[in-house]
């Protein structure tokens, strides 16, 4: 049987590389898996949930879970795509477990971006930016998930959509009503404090 | 002092927003975390590190699934061996049971044989003892035939003794009674007849007792279950009676004995009972009998029968 074009691309992927040593025992590539991700998996974490120790505490079961399932993986998507669909799915299970979570607030949004070198050069670039970062938070929870894993972990439209477990359309079409939300609350005039 | 203000728009385009987006802020990853991570890695493989563990687990453990394999194997190679000697074992038995029931239909036709021939010789053996015994019959019945005539032949001489006896004491003028034999012959009567006089006296008192009462029966069906038999009833001296074999035969004809006392009662010994017709021997009611009392001696006292005083009592023939 002849590799898929998807599988292809895989097997040229350093991470997969990786991977497959690692399924092979290597401890030294499973380390450099961690090193590579984790600080993009706790990234993601730390924006849906809010907190940082139960996006740590997230990230560690993430991770077990993959060394549990590491002799399932086949190539047939990117380590990082699969990577976040285990993490996608114990977010999935932390939420049905806990409360929901405390939408992140402006101020963390700026304190973000006052921390990380960006597009915010001028005050108002950042004022413009957390007001972004706000309201995506007010979206509603799956096409919450689709900004995060398109935009915010740089997925493709197809990695998010087998993440997801949905059609590419359908990524298509959540995030085209997010910027289109987006335009229109950042059109109307706001409320502010000073 | 804070205060509510209407903040201005920023209207941006898709690009923008997109751009926003793209490049927003990573937080800070907590110091210890990567260390965490790093030391929770478990390979299912894992070669390096935990290679040593898999070096250091016991023997028995590494080969156990080998080993486990191989004694299932070898049981069930036991197993088989021991179902194959079961199963030959088996077949032998049938063989020896074909053969058997072959033997056995031989002896089951012997046995029938031998049942035939037994069953033969015990008809020999009763045919023999019924040879032995009709042999002895006829013995017997040639000796009856033999005594029989010798019987006849007895008796004839016997008569013609009994003539020539008579006729020697015609000649020599005596008298048959007073004939020794006759004599002897006539006691012997009259002490059967005391005797039967005795026993219905004993049967009436027993019955009395029985009773609870001091009047004797005068009925000799009443007391019937305390008379043995009809035959006392007979006086051996009475030739005209037929003696009464049983009570079923007893229809009062063969009774030689009357009660001439209406009611005899056992205070009183001089009532007389019973008595015979033949020989006038006469039974009181204290169970005695007497002979030879003379009839002056008797006296009739309110419809009974009774001995005077000055009777001589306890004579016996």
């Amino acid at each position: 049987m002849r590799p898929t074009s998807q599988q292809i691309i895989t097997m040229s992927d350093p991470a997969t590389k990786l991977c497959e040593r690692a399924q092979a025992g290597d401890m030294e590539a499973a380390s450099e898996l961690v090193v590579q991700f984790y600080e993009r998996l706790y990234a993601w974490f730390r924006r849906l949930t809010g907190h940082e120790q139960d996006a740590a505490d997230l990230t560690q079961k993430t991770f077990s879970k993959v060394w549990i399932s590491l002799g399932s993986y086949q190539s047939r998507s990117s380590f990082s795509t699969w990577l976040h669909g285990i993490g996608y799915h114990v977010y999935v299970d932390w939420r049905r477990r806990n409360a929901p979570t405390e939408q992140a607030s402006d101020e963390w949004w700026l304190h973000c971006a006052d921390q990380a070198p960006g597009p915010a050069e001028t005050a108002a670039d950042r004022e413009q930016a957390q007001q972004v970062y706000s309201l995506v938070e007010q979206l509603d929870e799956d096409t919450r998930q689709t900004v995060h894993l398109h935009y915010y972990q740089g997925l493709s439209i197809a990695e998010t959509a087998d993440v997801l477990d949905i059609a590419t359309s359908t990524v298509k079409y959540r995030l085209r009503e997010a910027v289109q939300f987006l335009r229109t609350k950042t059109a109307e005039p706001r409320l502010g404090v000073r | 002092m804070e205060s509510a203000r209407i903040l201005p728009s920023f209207a941006m385009n898709e690009i923008q927003i997109e751009t926003f987006l793209r490049r927003a802020p990573s937080p800070a990853v907590p110091s210890d975390l990567r260390q965490a991570l790093l030391a929770d890695v478990r390979l299912p493989n894992a070669r390096g590190t935990s290679a040593a563990s898999v070096s250091t687990a016991p023997l028995w453990r590494r080969w156990f699934p080998a080993l486990s394999f191989g004694l299932l194997f070898l049981g069930c190679l036991i197993v088989l061996g021991v179902q194959t000697f079961q199963v030959l074992d088996l077949r032998r038995e049938r063989d020896g049971l074909q053969v058997a029931t072959v033997k056995l239909e031989e002896l089951r036709h012997e046995n029938l044989e031998l049942q035939r021939l037994r069953s033969a010789l015990q008809d020999n053996e009763r045919l023999r003892r019924d040879g032995d015994e009709l042999a002895k019959l006829r013995a017997e019945v040639a000796e009856l035939r033999a005594q029989a005539q010798e019987f006849t032949r007895l008796r004839a001489e016997n008569q013609h003794l009994r003539t020539e006896h008579d006729a020697m004491l015609m000649q020599a003028g005596v008298a048959p009674a007073d004939d020794p034999f006759t004599k002897a012959k006539e006691k012997a009567l009259a002490t059967g007849c005391i005797n039967n006089l005795k026993q219905i006296g004993l049967a009436a008192r027993i019955w009395a007792n029985e009773h609870k009462t001091n009047l004797l029966p005068v009925d000799w069906i009443t007391m019937k279950n305390e008379l043995t038999t009809p035959k006392i009833l007979t006086c051996p001296g009475d030739t005209a009676r037929i003696k009464a074999a049983s009570w079923d035969q007893f229809d009062g004809s063969s009774v030689s004995y009357e009660f001439p006392s209406a009611a005899p009662d056992e205070r009183d010994p001089y009532t007389v009972y019973s008595r015979c017709s033949v020989h006038g021997f006469v039974g009181l009611t204290d169970g005695s009998a007497q002979s030879g009392i003379k009839p002056d001696q008797f006296q009739q006292v309110d419809g009974n029968l009774k001995l005077r005083n000055n009777a001589t009592k306890g004579t016996k023939p």
